[in-house]
């Protein structure tokens, strides 16, 4: 009996002591790390971490905003948005008109533009761009909706292009500015296909793609002829890098050890506590970024009791501490959102900050004066016998299930019990929303125009979530979208968002921050006006030492 | 002899017409599709997405959709991706070599690790079996992803012997991965092959050898080995068809490329023509493994011929 | 019960303080009653995690869950794969071609195809994944001991209890089966691993259902995103795992030998 009891005694020990001794390894290693030249890019070279692998690259069929990061810099658009200012400016088209009743768009561009295959740039390049993306065999995913009511073209000359709407479509020089309408070569469209050319982008920016090897890396070197940037590019860059190599990580865990090994000198989307604990080195800078759009939100059915209840929903945003959540998850390097709009949109309005402080005391008060209270005590309100349960659809990026966790924890403290329903992925998400058993669910979106808001508000939208109908929220958002006078569409977008938060129609978690670092090759490293896109062009290069 | 590979052969085009039948049904009953899931966020109307969906063949019936779906396999096309355009055969080609070596690579570590150590848990002195049995359950209770990050700090970060990164196919850079995905199997094979040997040991066969003066080693390696060898094939070649199908975590994890991811991404994004080209590659993989290991086994042991 | 020995009391031990976990857990394994990522202290034996709940409450309460999912898996794998393979084995003709076709056509697809297809027919969620696990490795599993069942069908004994009238049910439950056996529960308790580490997998990936629940292979999941300034969370599901698979593994060894 005593060898039996000794055997497995020392056989369970034996594996526990193994696994402590790797762990303690990597304790060890955690407060040793060196950085190693085992896997160094070669001189000249950097390595820029993308962090998404999308199903496509190319700007004019597929949506990712990954693919942007490297493309942006590979194609010119014809406007640009300046990146502090979020003007329009000149780019490919040194200046336009819009006729009165914002129909035509009349371009007038650039005569001293090359295509990085010698092709001269001129209308006519323009047009073979646009009849690529509105064909239906391309089946361009987002390029195609980004022109709105866009209908035909006219050629008036070699350099001047006009662009014909059906109705006035405000948003379409922001959708101008953007990679997804960037000009391509019309002899490389022709001579690749549809489904061949985005392995052999050629555009007129100030890199060149080298290689692309889906899934593993994309290689740009810097155009040297490049002269017809927009002003924000600078043309004093004493030190440009001159090849990019971007390459995929896509687990978290892998980016910041990339970083620290110097196998990467740029990456993106770090993890909150990854980013802190890179700050402290001083070899590696870090660059939150701001994007702008919606905010990672999680937005109230309201047609599913009991979030139909105006007061409901208003007490549950006033239970919630926003701010202890962006401590905890985000480490405070995202700011609390307060509205459908993140504080770096154009056209947000700083008045929703005022609603709905946390303020427990009367987050209880409303539940109280609305009938809830613990008669089982099982800690949890109820109404009429119906507990106060409230189901969150939860998707997995974002940090979205962290936040849900601290929500369904802070909740469970005042007598709100949260059951959460994570999805894998947006089939999931949308088969979720669609079976209309929810009470809130998590998601955001990007851009830098709040006609994005119409996808989610209007009451026929296809991912009207919230299941809102709401006449003033429709007109408002419609005549938004129709006019190009900013005043007007500050006007309405100051109503749109009021409305939203006086109808508590979504709690807002944080505005989205992309947190980058670099290593101490590169220097300058700035992002444009949507937050995701890197000015490759403005990057300096200082070499190894 | 003939006539059993025949057979086999047949069951195997047999497994073929299963499989993809079966991936074609689970898809299809999964809710939404690649066209709606693309268009969702863009502002597309219901009609626009009607419409792309009608030009894709989606809105057939299901019957229609299965049968072109055949006679496509059957001419050897595997169509085009619904979320890029790009031939299938192309998506797949691309991601192949890196899979196939990491698959490969892993296979060897997972066979060579797994059968040492259970040889060791079988047959070795007290220490050595105490050893072998307490990693072979270690093995068996640590997640792959657990075993591939330890890994990563321990080699890359702390002893920066090997890149974290794995780019390309070269020795360097498959020597963690294949280490890491191979030494995770090794577990399953390794406890296999300790209970057969186990087994063996005891029988009269190997008392009569023993008896003879035939040294321990030569025994095992002789008969032993052969004498269950059948079995640890077919666990082998299981394997295979398992690593082929897919090592997602360790692509993510190494950022490698590779079947499993493109798997991944074509089954969130209801990519059918390319989950169905993986399918039949997966499929034809495992039916020529499978086979190959039914053929070698039955050769060696007659007895398995008959039906 | 002297056979199952040490590693057997520790199963029963941990089977018995997961059943009382609501009562033996200091605290509730979903609230928030620390600070985040607290190292271990008095107060917490094994430290907070990154929403500042208690980890020993959650391992304690995530063992449970756990063990429930890698066994109703590893009961559907073993019974229904192991019933089938025996079948398969022992029977050979119609019903082994049957058989061996489906579970090829199974294992011919990426075991990953399959847990995917799974989880996203039936939805997220803890028997899910079980379902989704067993289902990887049923095929599997079966052929496994198909395998053995034809070794053991090929033998001289096999032959002898027949011509002297055995019935064929009664040949398999007394011969083929118990020979069959070590080679079927030592795979059997790597079906079990196996089930364990695939729950974990798609854990994972996202397909765990209710991220809040305690369970072990999703601790070890987000553990391992903040291991540098937190390994206590990782190690605490780590090691747990590790035990209770190893515990598992050595009593199913016991049983067998």
């Amino acid at each position: 009996m005593p060898r039996i009891f000794l055997r497995t005694a020392v056989f369970l020990s034996c594996g526990a002591i193994l696994f402590f001794i790797c762990a303690s390894g990597i304790l060890l290693s955690s407060l040793l790390t060196r950085p190693t030249s085992a896997a160094r890019p070669a001189a000249a070279r950097i390595v820029y971490g993308l962090t998404l692998l999308p199903s496509g690259f190319d700007p004019h069929i597929n949506a990712s905003a990954e693919l942007g990061i490297p493309l942006r810099s590979v194609y010119d658009t014809l406007v640009y948005r300046d990146p502090v200012t979020k003007e329009f400016v000149p780019g490919l088209a040194e200046r336009w008109e819009i006729s009165p009743d914002s129909m035509v768009y009349t371009f007038y561009l650039r005569r001293d533009v090359r295509f990085h295959d010698g092709e001269p740039f001129n209308a006519l390049a323009v047009a073979a761009n646009l009849d690529r993306i509105t064909a239906p065999e391309t089946r361009s995913q987002k390029a195609v909706f980004m022109l709105g009511s866009f209908e035909r073209y006219v050629v008036l000359d070699e350099y001047t292009i006009q662009l014909v709407l059906k109705t006035p479509f405000a948003p379409l020089l922001d959708s101008l500015s953007q990679v997804y309408l960037g000009i391509a070569s019309p002899k490389a469209l022709r001579e690749y296909g549809t489904d061949l050319y985005q392995l052999h982008q050629v555009g007129t920016g100030p890199y060149r793609m080298v290689e692309f090897i889906p899934g593993d890396y994309i290689l740009l070197r810097r155009n040297p002829d490049y002269r017809w940037g927009p002003a924000f590019y600078r043309t004093d860059n004493p030190a440009p890098v001159e090849e990019i190599e971007f390459r995929f990580f896509t687990d978290p865990a892998t980016r910041a050890p990339a970083l620290e090994s110097g196998a990467a000198d740029i990456m993106g989307e770090l993890a909150p506590l990854d980013a802190l604990a890179l700050a402290r080195r001083d070899d590696i800078a870090l660059l939150p970024q701001p994007i702008p759009g919606m905010p990672l939100q999680f937005m109230f059915n309201t047609r599913n009791a009991p979030t139909d209840r105006l007061e409901v929903r208003r007490a549950i945003i006033t239970a919630t501490d926003r701010t202890a959540i962006i401590d905890s998850v985000f480490q405070q390097l995202s700011p609390v959102a307060y509205g459908p709009l993140t504080a770096v949109t154009p056209f947000y309005e700083p008045q929703v900050k005022q609603y709905y402080p946390h303020n427990r005391e009367v987050a209880r008060q409303t539940l109280i004066e609305l009938g809830y209270r613990d008669n089982d005590g099982d800690k949890v309100l109820d109404l009429n016998g119906a507990p106060l349960r409230l189901i969150v659809i939860v998707p997995t990026w974002g940090y979205a299930p962290q936040v849900a966790q601290h929500l369904q924890s802070q909740w469970r403290e005042q007598g709100i019990d949260a059951e959460l329903r994570q999805v894998p992925n947006l089939a999931g998400l949308l088969a979720a929303v669609q079976s209309g058993d929810y009470h809130l669910v998590a998601f955001n979106d990007f851009g830098a125009d709040p006609s994005l808001l119409n996808n989610f508000y209007l009451s026929d939208a296809r991912n009207n979530f919230m299941r809102v109908s709401n006449a003033n929220l429709d007109q408002w958002l419609r005549q938004a979208v129709q006019t190009s006078d900013p005043a007007a569409r500050q006007n309405f977008y100051r109503g749109v968002q009021g409305l939203i938060m006086d109808q508590a129609l979504i709690l807002p978690i944080r505005d989205y921050v992309n947190l980058n670092a670099h290593g101490k090759r590169v220097s300058g490293l700035t992002f444009d006006a949507y937050g995701w896109f890197p000015l490759l062009a403005n990057l300096t290069f200082n070499g190894d030492d | 002899m003939l006539r059993f590979i025949l057979r086999r052969v047949l069951s195997g085009l047999m497994t073929l017409w299963l499989a993809a039948t079966l991936a074609f049904v689970a898809l299809r009953l999964a809710p939404s599709d690649a066209i709606t899931l693309q268009l969702t966020l863009s502002g597309a109307t219901e009609s626009q997405i009607a419409a792309r969906r009608a030009a894709l063949g989606l809105e057939l019936l299901l019957g229609a959709q299965y049968l072109n779906m055949l006679s496509g396999l059957l001419r050897g096309d595997l169509g085009v991706s619904l979320v890029n355009g790009r031939a299938v055969a192309a998506l797949i080609g691309e991601q192949l070599t890196a899979t196939l070596s990491l698959a490969l690579g892993a296979l060897i570590v997972s066979t060579l690790a797994g059968v040492g150590l259970g040889i060791g848990a079988a047959l070795g002195n007290r220490l050595v079996r105490w050893l072998a049995q307490a990693l072979i359950a270690l093995l068996l209770a640590t997640p792959i992803y657990w075993l591939g990050t330890l890994a990563i700090y321990v080699f890359a970060v702390w002893l920066g012997l090997l890149p974290s990164v794995s780019r390309g196919n070269s020795l360097q850079a498959l020597i963690l991965p294949c280490g890491v995905l191979g030494i995770a199997l090794s577990g399953g094979i390794a406890q296999v092959t300790a209970a057969a040997l186990r087994e063996a040991k005891n029988a009269p066969y190997v008392q009569v050898a023993h008896a003879k003066g035939l040294p321990m080693r030569l025994i095992v390696w002789r008969h032993m080995l052969r004498a269950q060898g059948s079995a640890l094939i077919s666990l082998i070649g299981l394997q295979g068809g398992f690593l082929i199908g897919g090592a997602v975590i360790t692509e993510a994890l190494f950022t490698r490329r590779g079947i499993g991811q493109l798997l991944l991404n074509a089954v969130n994004g209801r990519d059918y023509p390319v989950v169905q080209g993986v399918v039949l590659l997966s499929a034809l993989a495992y039916s020529l493994l499978g086979a190959a290991a039914d053929i070698l086994a039955a050769w060696r042991d007659p007895r398995l011929r008959s039906r | 019960m002297r056979r199952i020995g040490l590693s057997g009391a520790f199963l029963a031990l941990w089977a018995l303080s997961s059943l009382c976990a609501p009562l033996i857990a200091p605290y509730d394994p979903l609230a928030t009653v620390g600070e985040a990522l607290m190292a271990p202290s008095a107060q917490h034996w094994l430290g907070t995690d990154l929403i500042g709940r208690d980890v020993l409450s959650r391992v304690l309460h995530g063992g449970a869950r756990t063990l429930s999912v890698a066994l109703i898996a590893l009961s559907s794998t073993v019974l229904i794969g192991g019933a089938l393979g025996l079948c398969a084995g022992y029977f050979g003709g119609a019903l082994d071609w049957l058989l061996v076709s489906l579970s090829d056509a199974l294992l011919a697809l990426p075991s990953l195809l399959i847990a995917l297809c799974v989880l996203t027919l039936a939805g997220s969620g803890a028997l899910q994944i079980a379902i989704a696990a067993s289902l990887s490795g049923l095929p599997a599993y079966l052929r496994l001991v198909r395998a053995a069942a034809r070794q053991v069908r090929a033998q001289p004994y096999i032959e002898a209890a027949r011509a002297i009238g055995a019935s064929p049910l009664g040949v398999l439950w007394r011969h083929v089966l118990p020979n069959a056996l070590p080679t079927s529960l030592s795979a059997g308790v790597v079906a079990l691993a196996w089930a364990a580490l695939n729950a974990a997998t798609l854990h994972f990936l996202g397909f765990g259902g209710d991220p809040s629940a305690p369970e072990l292979g999703a601790m070890l999941a987000e553990g391992r995103l903040i291991f540098r300034t937190a390994p206590w969370v990782a190690l605490s599901a780590g090691t747990t795992l590790t035990l209770l698979l190893l515990a598992a593994n050595d009593v199913a060894r016991r049983l067998a030998a």
